[in-house]
């Protein structure tokens, strides 16, 4: 081979990978000019080679853990404000469309047959089973919350619990409205609307941390 | 998942640049989406020194502690759909680069429109105190200068010793491309280091 071809071929020959080794012996024997340039890319790759390792900082793990941990509460949280409304949508829908299909005969008194009773009678479990959803989707917010809201200074805490107080007795006041007249649609908006209030208050809080607040929070 | 995670500690105290067995790496994996935060400290401390390394030298010690939170970050996110397609190790590395490459495009762009910053180029700056500072300095500064290509691939064959079909997965380049490629970073280097070469005489 001629230097060319030999010089090409020694960064392989070096690491013992080229295919044409005996070739770039034979060369390098004959050849001063590119021994001396196998014998500076040798000193190029041993110095490299010889750079010391680094250690990451230790607060790389808890902000990174933090962060992560933070954006798959939030996903988690998105999941439940968009999944609650979504399956109270649905089954309000069910229960319109069951009134539709089947409606009770105004002016006279709403449960007149036994047919209307069992209308009534599921309308009335659907609502329950509406208001379930909105209840399980508030308490698994409120879990997360309170963990978020332990590392806030303690004013803010107190209006965020006091805020939450109100509200949850708006939510008591109107389910004992639903209680009375389980059919009726106002009351049902209603009682529905303070739910949708309260997953926003505990979505806010949640969403609002400071990250350092997070971070300092999180256990390591 | 505890011998998931003895295995991570034995490996990450004997500093061992190997990857875990599949059994022990698909729990730990698993274990750490879950979010299992025992779990995650022990992948952490399984690739810690690597990452770091990594970036230390493609983009330099000042921006390389706020990157290695970055590639953590994506790690621990992306744990959840990392699927054993590749080994752990190479979806690390490949994050890492991904990472730091975008990072030095970025900058570089920010020099191009910054005529001021135009005149520093990216200070490959200090590890720990070693035998030839002088020399380390050197290398720093010349690694510095290489062209972003040349130096991943210089980088993760000479710094980090693997080989070319590892880096190819890493990169997303053919095995070819990845040995001329390495070739011109070394003779690039050797340049460099010459006397009288615009890193050798930059203070």
């Amino acid at each position: 081979v001629n230097c060319r071809r030999a010089q090409r071929e020694l960064s392989a020959w070096l690491d013992g990978e080229s295919r044409c080794a005996a070739a770039v012996d034979e060369h390098l024997a004959g050849c001063a000019a590119c021994r001396a340039l196998a014998a500076e890319l040798r000193g190029v790759v041993a110095a490299v080679r010889d750079l010391p390792a680094c250690d990451a900082p230790a607060t790389v793990f808890a902000r990174a853990a933090g962060a992560a941990a933070r954006s798959s509460a939030r996903t988690h949280v998105w999941w439940i404000v968009a999944a609650a409304p979504a399956a109270v949508a649905a089954t309000v829908a069910l229960v319109v469309w069951l009134r539709a299909s089947r409606p009770l005969p105004p002016p006279a008194p709403p449960v007149s047959s036994t047919a209307d009773r069992a209308l009534l009678a599921s309308a009335a479990e659907q609502f329950a089973r509406a208001e379930e959803h909105y209840r399980r989707a508030v308490d698994q917010l409120r879990r997360l919350s309170v963990e978020h809201a332990a590392a806030w200074a303690s004013p803010r805490r107190q209006a965020h619990l006091r805020e939450l107080d109100v509200i949850e007795d708006a939510v008591a006041r109107l389910r004992g409205a639903a209680r009375v007249a389980p059919a009726d649609p106002a009351t049902q908006e209603l009682l529905f609307a303070a739910y949708r209030r309260q997953l926003v208050a505990l979505q806010e809080a949640i969403f609002e941390t400071p990250a350092t607040t997070v971070d300092e929070g999180s256990r390591e | 998942l505890s011998s998931a995670c003895i295995t991570a500690t034995v490996a990450a105290a004997a500093g061992a640049r190997e990857s875990l067995p599949d059994v022990a790496e698909a729990s730990l994996v698993q274990a750490c989406a879950g979010g299992d935060r025992a779990a995650m400290s022990r992948l952490y401390q399984l690739y810690q020194r690597r990452v770091f390394t990594l970036l230390v030298r493609m983009v330099g010690r000042d921006d390389a502690e706020e990157l290695a939170q970055e590639v953590f970050i994506r790690i621990f996110r992306g744990l959840p759909r990392f699927r054993g397609d590749a080994a752990l190790g190479t979806w690390v590395y490949r994050l890492t680069m991904n990472v730091s490459l975008s990072f030095l495009t970025r900058t570089a762009r920010r020099r191009r429109q910054d005529a001021r910053l135009a005149e520093s180029p990216p200070a490959l700056a200090q590890g720990p105190v070693d035998a030839n500072p002088w020399l380390r300095e050197r290398l720093e500064r010349a690694l510095g200068e290489l062209p972003a290509g040349y130096r991943a691939v210089l980088v993760l064959h000479d710094v980090e010793g693997l080989n070319h079909e590892e880096i190819s997965a890493i990169l997303g380049c053919r095995v070819g491309t990845s040995k001329s490629q390495l070739h011109k970073a070394r003779m690039r280097m050797r340049a460099l280091l010459q006397p009288g070469s615009a890193a050798e005489a930059r203070p």
